[in-house]
């Protein structure tokens, strides 16, 4: 028998690109999860390591950075883990990509001198042309080295064996590696009175950092920053110098144990394919056709699976529904709780897919190139390099777009990105343009093209263009006072790493169901209610004596979303819509191609499926008053246009709700695009009219 | 610079953006070489000691001050 004490913590750390990803998987396979850090959207991967004996280490994967200097919020987690982060941990795994070890040398001493134990792994050891010497390195570092490679599985035994044997044993602390200057000294031992960190080297990133770091009362802060000030403390002179010393000390080490063939076999492909991939008019143009690829992916590939998840959802309803004895248990289950569920898993394919690819373009290095090819564009929009696939896989769903952007370290930026990809028309719409198309447009040709297929594309064109504009306007709008950097690694192409595309296609879907699957459940089943019931009305009440067992459902007209559209027509009537409309609107807010079904029930159609039978009876419906018909023109350009702009998704605003970590985000989103949707369609229908 | 150039760093204007690349691994005496310029002329993107590439935006670039070699 052991007795399972606390288990010991890991934390993984190394620069981005070091292959960090590709070994936490190897060392925890599936007993992983991933988490948030309070206040940021930087996901925190922990998981169990297996040591052997029935012991286990928890390990967290802490994100990529090249130094304890962050420029972006994302980036500050890092120092808090290491510097003010409880409980401590009892070893630091680095890991380094062997290739390029002598930049990754600089964020490791750095955890070193705050008092933490660290073993370095150094990965991609199986890569041809190196040579190196681990005991020049142990010996200089006084530090265990390891060969890896993530690739092959090379050396993790060992290291497993390694990492259990440094845990069994007490450690002790060694010689700090970089000396502070005698100006950091002072400054280090000034804050040490008040914030007792285990090392001088703690104590002087504190003064560094000492406005966002936690875990520190405000009182503390303010006599700790008072101090710093009287001493004439000079960050970035400290810092440049402590970077400037520490690679002084290593690289002379360097060059003794490691010997590099110059231009590896590595380098020269990439060069090679680089010369297509960033040409600045090729460049592009593959881009593009990678991009469309992701959007056809996303549109083709995603729609068999959403129709089986629909039909089997539908199956599993009716199959509830013939257990169950009609009424409100059976509606409440079906139509609120199970179509809430589809809801949800309905968007698994497309979230998926477009992790699937864009995690292989990450993987193999191209994303960095797409990257700074788009910076300059996107910036003028107050937009990330980063932020063009988040718009192009917006076109097919704005879900998986959205949680596309928690790359884009720049808040700001990854904000706007947020607010501004709702706008491209996604392949909800679809539906509702198809149906209202021809009311608007008049079968034809015009210069050789379909009008139809021409307002269609107009449609989405304004969608761009209203993205495009928004990004702008909030550019201007938001202040922050983060600077934006391009500044990005171009790495050596490889080959993408299965196991790593799993766990990111994994790991994308559960945070949707659990992030997003609350919010997107209570909305349908509220929505559920307004559509199935009303006031009483006089008959049911004088009926009450002899109320059948079976409850009768009041028609959609008669049901609270019925009297809420009726209610909502003297605000629509400007746009030129009725009650009719009204209740679409609303019911649309589940989802927009939920208008298509909505119009079916108000025309009595049993099938929603037969959408001639619906366009006809649309095209039928008549003024009371005037008799001219309600899908007029002007009417139906309105309708197209408020459908275009509006934001009618709740499942949108769910994960907004869950990027942003606040519900001001989502509501200001709303806001805006409804009202835009609102003062288009209000213009278009007074000029058409 | 003009590309294809080779030269080496002598130090960085901006002390911020010299903090951020120091990190990644560009220090004075570093030797740079313009591999390319992208999205008319506004993206660089550079070799450092022959090691690995970087790409950075145009008033970044401005920040590093080289020499001939």
């Amino acid at each position: 028998m052991t007795t399972p004490g606390t288990p010991k913590l890991i934390l993984m750390a190394g620069n981005p690109n070091a292959g960090k990803s590709t070994l936490f998987n190897l060392l925890t396979g599936l007993n992983q999860r991933v988490g948030n850090y309070p206040g940021v959207t930087v996901d925190k991967k922990t998981g169990t390591m297996e040591l052997g004996n029935q012991q286990q280490a928890r390990i967290i994967d802490i994100p990529g950075a090249y130094s304890l200097y962050p420029t972006s919020k994302d980036e500050r987690i890092v120092v808090q883990q290491f510097l003010t982060a409880q409980p401590s941990p009892d070893l630091v795994l680095y890991v380094a990509d062997i290739s390029q070890l002598e930049k990754q040398l600089l964020l490791l001493t750095q955890i070193r001198d705050l008092g933490h134990q660290v073993i370095l792994a150094l990965n991609m050891a199986d890569t041809p042309g190196i040579t190196i010497q681990t005991q020049i390195l142990e010996d200089h570092l006084k530090l265990p080295v390891v060969l890896v490679s993530g690739k092959t599985g090379m050396g993790i035994a060992a290291l497993k064996i390694q990492i259990a044997s440094l845990l069994s044993t007490p450690f002790k602390e060694h010689e700090p590696y970089y000396k502070l200057s005698e100006t950091d000294l002072r400054i280090s031992e000034q804050v040490r009175t008040d914030l007792p960190f285990k090392t001088e080297y703690g104590s002087l990133l504190a003064a560094h950092h000492i406005d966002w770091i936690d875990r520190i009362d405000p009182s503390t802060k303010q006599t700790v920053k008072e101090k710093i000030e009287k001493t004439g403390f000079n960050p970035i002179a400290s810092q440049i110098q402590e970077t400037l010393a520490r690679y002084d000390k290593f690289t002379p080490v360097m060059k003794k144990a490691l010997h590099l063939e110059a231009g590896g076999a590595g380098n020269r492909m990439t060069d090679r394919i680089d010369r297509w991939v960033m040409h600045p008019v090729l460049g592009s143009v593959i881009f593009f056709l990678i991009m469309l690829l992701i959007f056809q992916a996303i549109f083709a590939w995603a729609t068999g699976p959403m129709d089986f998840i629909e039909s089997m959802m539908g199956n599993v309803s009716l199959g509830v529904r013939s257990i169950l004895p009609v009424g409100w248990i059976a509606d409440l289950i079906c139509d609120g709780l199970i179509a809430g569920l589809t809801g949800i898993i309905v968007f698994i394919p497309q979230i998926a897919i477009l992790f699937l690819l864009i995690g292989i373009l990450e993987e193999i290095g191209y994303m960095a190139r797409a990257v700074s090819m788009f910076d300059m564009m996107m910036r003028k929009f107050g937009l990330n390099g980063r932020s063009i696939v988040a718009l192009v896989s917006g076109g097919a769903c704005a879900i998986p777009a959205i949680m596309s952007t928690r790359n884009i370290s720049n808040w700001k930026e990854r904000l706007i990105t947020i607010m501004v990809t709702p706008f491209i028309s996604c392949s909800a719409r679809i539906p509702v343009y198809a149906i209202l198309i021809g009311f608007a447009v008049p079968q034809g040709r015009i210069f050789g093209f379909e009008q139809q297929g021409l307002a269609l594309m107009g449609l989405y064109g304004i969608g761009i263009v209203a993205a495009l504009l928004a990004a702008y306007v909030l550019k201007k709008i938001i202040r922050s006072n983060e600077r934006s950097f391009l500044m990005i690694e171009l790495p050596v192409y490889r080959p993408p790493v299965a196991k790593n595309l799993f766990f990111l296609v994994l790991e994308k879907t559960k945070s949707f169901v659990v992030g997003a699957g609350k919010i997107i459940l209570m909305i349908s089943l509220v929505l559920w209610f307004l559509a199935s019931y009303g006031p009483p009305n006089n008959e049911q009440r004088g009926d009450a004596s002899t109320r059948k067992l079976v409850e009768i459902k009041p028609p959609l007209a008669e049901s609270y979303a019925g009297i809420l559209g009726k209610t909502i027509e003297p605000v629509i009537r400007p746009l030129g819509f009725d009650w009719k409309m009204g209740i679409a609107l609303i019911s649309s807010f589940a989802a927009r191609e939920v208008f298509v079904g909505t119009m079916a029930t108000i025309y009595s159609i049993e099938d929603d499926a037969d959408v001639s039978l619906i366009r006809t009876r649309m095209a039928e419906d008549r003024h009371v008053l005037t008799g001219e018909p309600v899908y007029n023109m002007a009417t139906t350009w309105s309708l197209l246009i408020f459908y275009a702009f509006a934001m009618q998704c709740m499942s949108t605003i769910a994960i907004v709700k869950r990027e942003t970590r606040s519900w001001k985000w989502p509501i200001i989103q709303f806001v805006m695009m409804t009202g835009l949707a609102y003062l288009a369609s209000w213009a278009v229908y007074q000029w058409l009219k | 610079m003009t590309t294809g150039e080779s030269c080496r760093i002598i130090r960085f204007d901006d002390n911020i953006i010299a903090g951020k690349l120091m990190s990644m691994g560009i220090l004075p005496q570093a030797q740079v070489e313009l591999i390319r310029r992208n999205a008319l002329g506004h993206t660089f993107v550079l070799r450092i000691n022959n090691r690995f590439k970087i790409a950075l935006r145009r008033d970044e670039a401005k920040t590093i001050i080289v020499e001939d070699v």
